[in-house]
């Protein structure tokens, strides 16, 4: 305990006044002092309240952690401080425990305690360092699913990774270099403290500040320093809610300037999640008495590139500088100061490239390579060291009490933050794209009106006002003006935010204003975001590629062993238009589901090769939630409505209905067209054709001409020639690019595929429907479900719009789990009942008998003849 | 104020902060963590301390642990047997 810390601990106002003890060594507290405690107990009581009510982050964080830190806040302080930071590593094995279960977090802990013993061991250092990066090589088999089945679920390896790969660096790194031996309880504080558990990203804290700031200052301005920091890490993360929800969009629908600003200016917004986290967790650190600094600092408003290093995540910044940095400079300086600077400058970005995929490993269990990416942190290091280079030549100007800025001054710094505000976003928005071809499409392809530079320009001025009042607050601050008491107006503010989206509240608005207060009040994914979940589904490649938005975060979570029924052996490629089909009588386990496949490749029951008399014969075509992906065999809605028909024979009498399950999960409806042709729905007597369609139908058609010219195969369809020739289509190179050329044609692509579609219905006598029936958490833009149906009417097939058919529930508990938004059994039921009672609006459906039709016919134009 | 100090004092007044009072500096002042001492400040200033008081300063030693406050620089610049 440093001597400041044993004068706090001695000091008034610390629990301990005047350093008054009970009879039992406990601190006598005066009336003053538990006055203030409570209002703190207060204020955070109600933060704790506004975490649970928003749904902040994660289930884990806002039901378990932020409870028991309102509780534990206030058993800490009253505490004699030497049992407090025992009471706190005590609190964070438990907040592991009660999240985690016991025997998956003693395993945790097991194997943090592996890695903190061989830190210990009575050993030379470099023994001991190449001793960690053994076992850190094991682990990472491990985590990679090489090696013997171990007792402990998959899903600790992103925890643990989270706690130690870097923390471990910066605890031996200062094991090595500090006096004082760590304690027992301050080390198991610092490596599972108690925010770890609900929040992957963790901010990098070292440890040798860690130890010195521990009760460093009265306690009260500890405490108030957390309250308010976790204030703004709450308002940071509503305002990132509001950015993913409604900012982000696909840069494949970027069309003009308006719509580019949007998507660059929402791409970097969604940092403020990474700073939101951060604040919440150092805020919480704050209320056990740890005064860690902060972790961000107006960062948007960085007047230079080493500015903006210096604001963003600071504790990345001063881990960098301690563990490469300073070694590195030292290690240079003989050749010269320019060149340690900026070889040293050099190797921190590297390191942050190399580190930023080893976290993305242990996080998301693959490593994260890209162009992009390489070219972003490239980029940043060649900016940084001719800062770096001007800065050590000429200095810069740093606030203090006294100082003073000149009018030009301050305009040359608000010109200087709107110049790195633009080129940051820029490099931020090529970050974040999956490839260079589609950060060079974004940039070529807006059309800039007056109207968009006029935005453009205002927004770069909101930045510069914000630079001007920036540094306002900064020089206030360093003249020891309080500018942090924030606290209660932002409060009033998020309660106002609060008050607005209550359900009671809510039920006065109408529909498009209830929906906005309601996603104040939940955490899910964007719509964007449940897209790309979607595209997972239909594509081993998700732009998934950076911490921004929710996505990677569930990603986390879903166990590396998760398939998509395309990394099984159940599906072949075929060389015709379906491209790939099911292989018939094959099992095969899926996610702990048996897939078994009939004689004729359906997952369904065996029929009868010919259709007998008093049948009717349906032919069901949709993609991976018609064939049940994700429940087990008889538990979704096909074999389900089956088993209902045939006990409600309303509708259809005395008539069998033989529901043929044609589904072959990743289907697009360019598939199901091309199964249509190929004659088999024909061979086994179908008498009605039922298409089972969804959100993709309206957005992938383009997806499906890329793969079938990789294929080596063309579209047999003038018509989608002609779209294609008129889109400018020229054998694109990837599957974006292919989506690029044909974004303003998907709609046409639909429209000729229902038209194909409708002639071979017609040809066949088939009764053909398509039914719209979306996956949970899909949204079909309303506009574009109706154009959909249209084109499906237009192609002369009848309609179901059962677009609505999750609403009256509560979607999150219809869907098999949070990273897979298939229908569970539930969700089928729902599906079946519903599609039931949708076929019986249709009249002679269920008895529609193809061959009767055609023979009525044939009658028919025998006797107009 | 003592030799070390004052000598310190000076530098991080004429190289860092040009045109502020000598009051906005004190023996306590936060440097690293109040900053005005950034990684490349810090360099800067471990060069001069080097090359003054001939003495050789660790890695390690250029942080807030040992270089935060003028006092911490002086005990530093001492215990190296300055």
């Amino acid at each position: 305990m440093s001597a400041e810390q044993s004068a706090v601990l001695e000091a008034p106002g610390t629990s301990a006044v005047g350093g008054r003890t009970t009879a039992l060594g406990w601190p006598a507290i005066n009336r003053a002092e538990l006055f203030k405690l409570a209002g703190l107990a207060l204020q955070l009581a109600v933060v704790v309240y506004l975490l649970i009510a928003f749904r902040i982050e994660n289930t884990a964080f806002y039901y378990r952690v932020a409870p028991i830190v309102g509780v534990g806040f206030v058993v800490n302080h009253l505490l004699p401080l030497r049992y407090r930071l025992p009471f706190f590593a005590a609190l964070s094995l438990l907040t592991l425990f009660v999240v985690f279960g016991l025997v998956q977090s003693a395993w945790l802990v097991a194997l943090g305690l592996v890695l903190i013993g061989i830190a210990h061991l009575p050993v030379r250092f470099g023994l001991r360092v190449a001793l960690l990066l053994g076992v850190g090589t094991a682990f990472a088999a491990m985590r990679l699913g090489i090696g013997p089945d171990m007792p402990w679920r998959s899903a600790i390896w992103p925890i643990l990774g989270s706690m130690f790969m870097f923390r471990l660096i910066a605890y031996v790194y200062d094991l090595r270099h500090q006096k004082d031996k760590p304690t027992v309880a301050r080390t198991l504080a610092y490596f599972f403290g108690l925010p770890n558990v609900s929040f992957l990203l963790y901010p990098v804290i070292d440890y040798a500040t860690f130890k010195r700031t521990y009760y460093d200052r009265e306690p009260f301005t500890i405490y108030r320093q957390g309250i308010n920091w976790m204030v703004r890490g709450l308002t940071h993360l509503m305002v990132y809610r509001m950015i993913y929800q409604y900012g982000t969009m696909l840069p494949t629908d970027v069309q003009n300037g308006t719509d580019f600003t949007r998507y660059v200016l929402a791409n970097f917004g969604l940092y403020l999640r990474v700073s939101g986290q951060f604040h919440l967790i150092v805020g919480i650190l704050h209320l056990f008495g740890f005064r860690l600094p902060e972790t961000h600092h107006f960062f948007y408003v960085a007047s230079s590139f080493t500015e903006f290093w210096r604001r963003i995540n600071i504790y990345w910044k001063d881990f960098m500088t301690k563990v490469i940095y300073m070694p590195a400079y030292f290690k240079l300086k003989k050749r010269g100061d320019a060149f340690a600077l900026v070889t040293s400058t050099i190797l921190v970005f590297f390191a942050t490239w190399f580190f930023h995929s080893y976290q993305w490993f242990w996080l998301l269990g693959t490593w994260l390579l890209s162009w992009t990416d390489t070219l972003f942190w490239a980029i940043l290091a060649v900016l940084l060291s001719f800062n770096v280079l001007r800065e050590y030549r000429q200095g810069r100007k740093r606030t203090t009490k006294s100082t003073e800025w000149t009018s030009a001054e301050r305009t040359r710094l608000v010109i200087n933050t709107v110049i790195t505000f633009t080129v940051i976003c820029l490099l931020w928005t090529l970050w974040t794209m999956p490839t260079l071809r589609d950060f060079a499409a974004l940039l070529t392809t807006p059309r800039w009106r007056a109207q968009d530079l006029a935005l453009l320009v205002g927004v770069l001025g909101v930045v510069a006002v914000s630079a001007w009042i920036a540094q306002r607050r900064d020089t206030a601050a360093a003249k020891g003006k309080d500018v942090a008491r924030t606290t209660l107006p932002s409060l009033a503010i998020l309660g106002v935010v609060w008050l607005l989206g209550e359900p009671y509240v809510r039920q006065f608005y109408n529909s498009d204003v209830n929906a906005f207060w309601r996603s104040t009040r939940i955490q899910e994914l964007s719509a964007l975001e449940r897209s790309q979940l979607q595209r997972g589904y239909y594509e081993r490649i998700v732009d998934l590629n950076r911490f921004n938005g929710g996505l990677w975060d569930i990603y986390s979570r879903r166990p590396k062993e998760w398939l998509r029924l395309d990394q099984t052996d159940i599906q072949e490629k075929v060389p015709d238009a379906r491209l790939f089909v099911m292989k018939p009588n094959h099992t095969t386990n899926l996610n702990g589901d048996m897939i078994t496949t009939n004689r004729w490749g359906m997952r369904d029951q065996e029929y009868e090769p010919t259709k007998g008399p008093n049948v009717t014969r349906v032919a069901l075509l949709g993609a991976s939630y018609v064939m049940g992906i994700g429940v087990k065999s008889g538990d979704f809605f096909e074999p389900i409505l089956e088993n209902r028909l045939a006990a409600d024979t309303t509708g259809h009498g005395s008539r069998k209905i033989e529901i043929l399950n044609y589904a072959v999960s990743a289907y697009l409806l360019q598939h199901q067209l091309a199964l249509m042709e190929t004659g088999e729905l024909q061979k086994v007597g179908t008498d009605v054709v039922l298409i089972i369609g969804h959100l993709t139908d309206a957005n992938r058609g383009a997806s499906y001409l890329y793969r079938l010219e990789a294929n080596g195969l063309k579209t047999p369809y003038d018509t989608m020639r002609t779209l294609m020739r008129v889109a400018g289509w020229n054998a694109p190179p990837d599957e974006p690019e292919a989506r690029r050329t044909m974004r303003n044609f998907e709609g046409e692509m639909s429209r000729v595929t229902f038209l194909r579609m409708g002639e071979l219905c017609r040809q066949n006598r088939w009764r053909c429907v398509y039914a719209y029936i979306p996956m949970p958490f899909e949204r079909l833009n309303p506009d574009l479900q109706v154009e959909l149906l249209g084109y499906a009417k237009a192609g002369g097939l009848e309609t179901i719009d059962m677009g609505d058919v999750y609403d009256p529930y509560d979607e999150r508990k219809l869907i098999i789990t949070e990273w897979d938004y298939h229908p569970n059994l539930r969700g089928h039921q729902i599906l079946a009942e519903r599609l039931q009672r949708e076929l019986l609006t249709k009249p002679g459906l269920l008895t529609h008998h193809a061959d009767s039709a055609a023979s009525a016919a044939a009658t028919s134009e025998e006797k107009r003849r | 104020m003592n030799a070390i100090e004052g000598t310190v004092k000076s530098y991080i007044l004429e190289e860092f902060l040009p045109g502020a009072n000598a009051s906005d500096v004190n023996e306590s002042t936060p440097l690293i963590s109040g900053g005005i001492l950034d990684s490349l400040a810090t360099v800067k200033l471990v060069a001069f301390l080097e090359e003054q008081y001939k003495v050789t300063i660790e890695p390690h030693e250029a942080s807030v642990d040992y270089l935060d406050t003028i006092t911490q620089i002086a005990d530093l610049v001492r215990a190296k047997g300055a």
